[in-house]
């Protein structure tokens, strides 16, 4: 386990204030799209992964990058964390990485006479999982439990976790060998799933002038503080979702759980999590309320890692993902906009 | 995880949301069964609109001749798709099958393996379609169907179908295939002035069911072929002056040309014959030249069989092989009575039957035509595969001459041969029984009651009258016919006839029903004074009596009809026993169309039908164009509609994305219920390449939707309202028919999609 530096105390209480106001949209769209240049600055050509990761993160929901090794899965995911003045911390995930190394251990204090908790790695408002899939199921499980309920019970006593407090969670597809891949219902607690992709040519040609000579992370300043990205956090609370569209929402994540061709639907959480994602998704797009056209572009991000296809449609497919995608897209192109604005 | 969830039964293998996958010939396969539907609405209007044809023709065979050639043709095209072949080659493949068809149909003896053409093949149809014009040219309507008619029907109606499959499937241009349809549908009103609008209605129903199945098929797949544009065009300006150029209504035939009539094949020639004589024009039929003064009776075939609801011609006779020329003996004849040999030369012009007019009775025919043959004891001549048709030849008669006193004397005794001409059912209605009992209480021979039958007939309180039945409804030859004809004592010539049969028969005397011409018209300044002319209000029915010794003699109770014979004359009077006709018909000029009938019966013979129902035909195209166009009509109606309300403030940014969303849909865009505004509006502009104006109006007009669906209705304001909603509306409308096609905006207001093919968006409240 190591520990990226970090702007904040490192004691797990970060500096938010408790009784804060939601940004007005307007001021919140603009930082957001401080965050998302911020990022761009140092990964080009992945618009799209990095919109979703803040929308995520502004959603207070987790985060799971999953995809080959090397196209940027960790540095999204530092340079999300550097974007804003919060604390971060970061776990290697390795085979021999027990749970305490996670959550905290109790250490028994020779001065003190007494046993005093030394918070783990999960105690920060930012918490980068990097190839989570290479830690046992054990460890796995700890910080999963952590994610759900946020806080941490060691030896008898209960720490609440800080707030904010997202997990970015990184995974390697292919490499296989020696891995534990998460188990689908473990992936439910995700709030949504990303893969980078390539990047297309210029943005590629463009890396090998700006990335060759220094880490372009180490020059990455915070754009916004914790305390406005707290309030980034009440705004998307308050964007109004109207009947028609959670209507939609539900009739999108029920068409899953009735799909001749997937084995598992999405579950509630599926409908909770999507909502509140399109929500700080109309947030980061400058609007107080939320369009059909949210739903569609979370979708897949948020639907996708939870759906078990049935072998007989898999035998069709190279990779259960390309599936997946073929099976949204055609729910979203059949789903309808309820006509009622009821109020 | 299959404790959560056990695996599903795939209901089905695939999503059917992917694209397909597997190269040209599996995407044409699965395009081409979302086309099926298309070919079934098509096949219904083929079928609705060749049905409109009936008024035109007799009975009903050839309707389904007709439909399952089209029907075979059209299915045939769709099959061909669905194995995968292009959408225009299997229109070719189609043709194919036509061909094919027509060859089985009509020249299975000029084919290989009956469907194959051989040099023949275009022999026959050449002749076919040569008898089928000269048959078309003949008759009057209804026209019997016959080889050379169903063929020309089947090369027509086989190229409607052809253009059907073309234009709509191949083509995707279904609003056009409503002119052809129109134009056929109209043919009949044309023609004879009855306009079906029941038939006119349905055709249109099967209109607007073709459209409606276009623009849900057209949904499906947004491909479309190009070049098609042109026959298109070519279909409906071509169609147009089809319809213009239909020969106005000449109250008599078809092709305003000699004209004629014909006897329907149907079970009751009687029947068919008092629809001949109603029809209006008396066209010419044949004409002779005889070497008799005395008036001759031409007889085309006798009814002998009486089932108690029709007469007819008994089947079950066994025919000997015989020919026209071979001499027959007249049946009962002996040499006692007088007879007069007699040569009759006939001409045979407008008539087109499968019977030979000849006098009765002839012992030999000579110079006619085709495969003739003698019914031996009517003496008539038929043929099942020639026709009366332009044959002139030459009859040898021997006019019966026999005198009262030998009739009286006939003995009652009848040889069992002549027996079946006295079989009658059972269930005889008692008037006839009381009307026979009623006549003949004084009569003490067979002579007597016959003449007395005739006399009854023939008396005051009897009316010769051709609507008189229809509009009573006993028109036909049945007990009940006769029975209600003796009640009402009026009718024509097949209700005297067969009346006095049935009574004859009863009173037990051999009868039958003779089915031919009057003598017609006397042709004036003619080089032979012994030349008449036979039209089709000469047709004439009458009955026929067996007297041992004589053989068949006829009779004549028809008033006002006809000649009476010498010998059924009633002996106190002086005169010749001809009617009022003859004396007036004999002026007729040869060539006179006017409708020519006896005095008695022409007022109520042809005037109603020959108005000209010019104000019917206006009516029922107008009904027809207003169904057509309603479609366009409600869409342009709702276009000011929804405009007006912009403007004045009443409906809201909601009401404008439907105009705009309509307009799409008019022009050929996609539109679909799951797309949201921002999807949609993402759609119209990369599709229509908008100026920047343009692209402007669409944007405010998107944000002032969303805002009045998704946002907080608390916290959101409208920014855009009344004239200036109206006026982006119009720029993005305007926009998106300046970017149309010249048929696409042809398409957009002849059937606008929005309106057949609506897309459900269900009801949006706008706020106030």
């Amino acid at each position: 386990m190591t520990s990226l530096p970090t702007h904040a105390p490192t004691d797990g209480s970060s500096g938010f204030v408790d009784d804060a106001v939601g940004l007005p949209t307007a001021e919140a769209h603009r930082l957001a799209g401080d965050i998302v240049r911020n990022v761009e600055s140092v990964i080009d050509g992945k618009h799209g992964a990095v919109r979703t990761a803040l929308t995520v993160l502004l959603a207070e929901g987790h985060l799971l990058i999953e995809d080959v090794p090397g196209v940027g899965k960790t540095m999204l995911a530092k340079a999300l964390a550097r974007s804003i003045h919060a604390t971060v911390s970061r776990i290697q995930f390795t085979p021999d990485l027990l749970p305490s190394d996670v959550t905290g251990i109790s250490v028994y204090n020779q001065a003190d006479r007494r046993f005093e908790f030394k918070p783990g790695a999960v105690f920060a408002n930012i918490v980068i999982g990097d190839e989570i899939n290479r830690a046992s199921p054990k460890t796995q499980s700890a910080l999963l439990e952590c994610m759900e309920e946020r806080q941490v019970t060691v030896d008898g006593s209960t720490y609440p976790l800080s707030s904010p407090f997202t997990v970015i969670a990184t995974q390697n597809p292919i490499e296989m060998e020696g891995t534990y891949a998460l188990p689908e219902a473990q992936r439910d607690r995700f709030m949504a799933r990303i893969s980078m992709g390539y990047p297309d040519e210029t943005s590629e040609l463009s890396m090998l002038t700006t990335r060759d000579t220094s880490n372009p992370l180490s020059t990455l300043e915070p754009v916004v503080s914790g305390a406005s990205l707290q309030r980034m956090m009440i705004s998307v609370r308050n964007v109004y979702v109207s009947a028609s569209v959670k209507e939609y929402a539900v009739g999108i994540v029920r068409a899953t759980r009735s799909h001749p061709d997937l084995r598992l639907g999405a579950s509630p959480r599926a409908t909770l999590q999507l909502v509140r994602a399109a929500k700080a998704l109309s947030l980061v797009s400058g609007r107080d309320f939320v369009l059909p056209d949210d739903i569609d572009e979370l979708a897949l991000p948020v639907l996708g890692h939870r759906l078990m296809p049935t072998s007989r449609a898999l035998g069709h497919h190279q990779r259960s993902d390309d599936l997946i995608a073929d099976l949204i897209r055609g729910i979203l192109e059949t789903a309808v906009v309820p006509p009622s604005n009821t109020r | 995880m299959s404790v959560l969830s056990p695996p599903r039964p795939d209901v089905t293998s695939r999503s059917g949301t992917a694209a397909p996958v597997g190269g040209d010939h599996a995407e044409r396969r699965s395009r081409a069964h979302r086309l099926w539907p298309m070919s079934w609405a098509l096949i219904l209007l083929y079928l609705v609109t060749v049905s409109t044809l009936s008024p035109l023709l007799a009975g009903a065979s050839w309707w389904l001749g007709i439909a399952v050639l089209g029907t075979v043709v059209l299915a045939s095209a769709a099959a061909a798709r669905s194995l995968g072949v292009r959408t225009w080659v299997a229109t070719i493949v189609g043709a194919v099958v036509w061909l094919g068809l027509l060859i089985l149909f009509f020249a299975p003896d000029a084919s290989f393996v009956l469907v194959l053409p051989t040099f023949d093949t275009p022999g026959v149809f050449v002749e076919l379609g040569r008898d089928g014009l000269r048959s078309i040219a003949r008759q009057g309507t209804p026209a019997e169907a016959d080889m050379g008619i169903r063929f020309i029907l089947a090369i027509g109606a086989g190229a409607f179908a052809l253009l059907l499959d073309a234009v709509a499937v191949a083509g995707r241009m279904a609003a056009v295939v409503g002119f052809p349809a129109v134009a056929i549908a109209l043919v009949p009103g044309f023609v004879n002035g009855h306009i079906n609008l029941v038939a006119l209605a349905l055709c249109g129903a099967a209109f607007l069911l073709v459209l409606w199945t276009d623009t849900r098929v057209r949904r499906l797949s947004t491909s479309r072929p190009s070049g098609v544009l042109g026959i298109g065009a070519l279909t409906v300006i071509g169609s147009l002056l089809f319809a213009a150029a239909a020969p106005g209504y000449n109250g008599e035939s078809l092709i305003p040309s000699g004209g004629g009539s014909v006897f329907g094949r149907g079970v009751s020639p009687l029947v068919d014959l008092g629809k001949d004589l109603r029809r209006p024009g008396g066209a010419q039929q044949f004409s002779y030249t005889t070497s008799t003064d005395e008036s001759l009776y031409f007889r085309l075939l006798t009814l002998d069989e009486f089932n108690g609801t029709t007469w007819s011609a008994g089947n079950d006779r066994v025919r000997e092989l015989n020919e026209p020329g071979t001499l027959m003996d007249v049946p009962g004849l002996s040499d006692e009575i007088l007879t007069e040999p007699t040569t009759t030369t006939v001409q045979v012009d407008g008539m087109v039957a499968p019977w030979l007019p000849v006098p009765f009775p002839s012992v030999r025919v000579v110079g006619a035509e085709g495969r003739w043959m003698w019914d031996m004891e009517g003496l008539t001549l038929s043929s099942r595969l020639s026709g009366a048709g332009g044959q002139s030849y030459i009859a040898e008669s021997v006019l019966i001459q026999p005198t009262r006193e030998q009739l009286i004397a006939a003995q009652p005794e009848v040889p069992p041969n002549v027996d079946r001409f006295l079989a009658l059912p059972e269930d005889i209605p008692p008037i006839l029984t009381e009307t026979l009992a009623a006549i003949t209480a004084e009569t003490d021979n067979a002579y007597d009651t016959a003449f007395a039958i005739q006399q009854y007939l023939r008396g005051s309180p009897f009316l010769y009258s051709l609507e008189a039945p229809v509009d009573d409804g006993y028109d036909g030859d049945g007990f009940d016919v006769i029975a209600t004809f003796l009640e009402k004592k009026s009718g024509y010539c097949v209700h005297f006839a067969s009346a006095m049969a049935v009574l004859s028969r009863m009173a037990g005397i051999p009868a039958r029903v003779s089915l031919g011409y009057l003598p017609g018209d006397r042709v004036v300044g003619a080089e032979s004074r012994l030349t008449y002319t036979v039209g089709t209000d000469d047709l004439h029915s009458w009955p026929e009596l067996y007297f041992s010794g004589v053989g068949w003699v006829p009779f004549e109770p028809t008033p006002g009809r006809g000649v009476v014979p010498d010998y059924a004359r009633p002996q106190s009077s002086g005169a010749d026993g001809r009617n009022v006709q003859d004396a007036r018909t004999s002026e007729r000029a040869q060539g006179d169309q006017a409708p020519v009938l006896p005095p008695s019966t022409t007022s109520s013979t042809g005037e109603g039908a020959v108005e000209p129902p010019a104000e019917l035909l206006t009516s029922a195209a107008l009904f027809f164009l207003l169904l057509l166009g309603s479609p366009g009509l409600l869409r342009a109606s709702r276009r000011r509609s929804r405009t007006r309300a912009l403007h004045s403030g009443r409906a809201g940014p909601v009401t404008a994305w439907r105009e705009i969303s309509d307009a799409a849909q008019d022009y050929g865009m996609p539109v679909s219920e799951a797309d949201t505004p921002r999807a949609f509006s993402a759609a119209l502009s990369s599709r229509s390449a908008f100026t920047t104006q343009e692209e402007k109006a669409l944007a405010s007009l998107l944000d002032a939707v969303e805002r009045v669906r998704f946002a907080d209705p608390d916290r959101a304001t409208l920014r855009l309202v009344g004239p200036s909603l109206a006026a982006n509306t119009e720029t993005v409308t305007g926009a998106l028919r300046r970017r149309a096609g010249f048929m696409d905006r042809v398409r957009a207001t002849i059937a606008p999609a929005s309106v057949l093919s609506p897309v459900y968006r269900g009801r949006v409240p706008e706020p106030a």
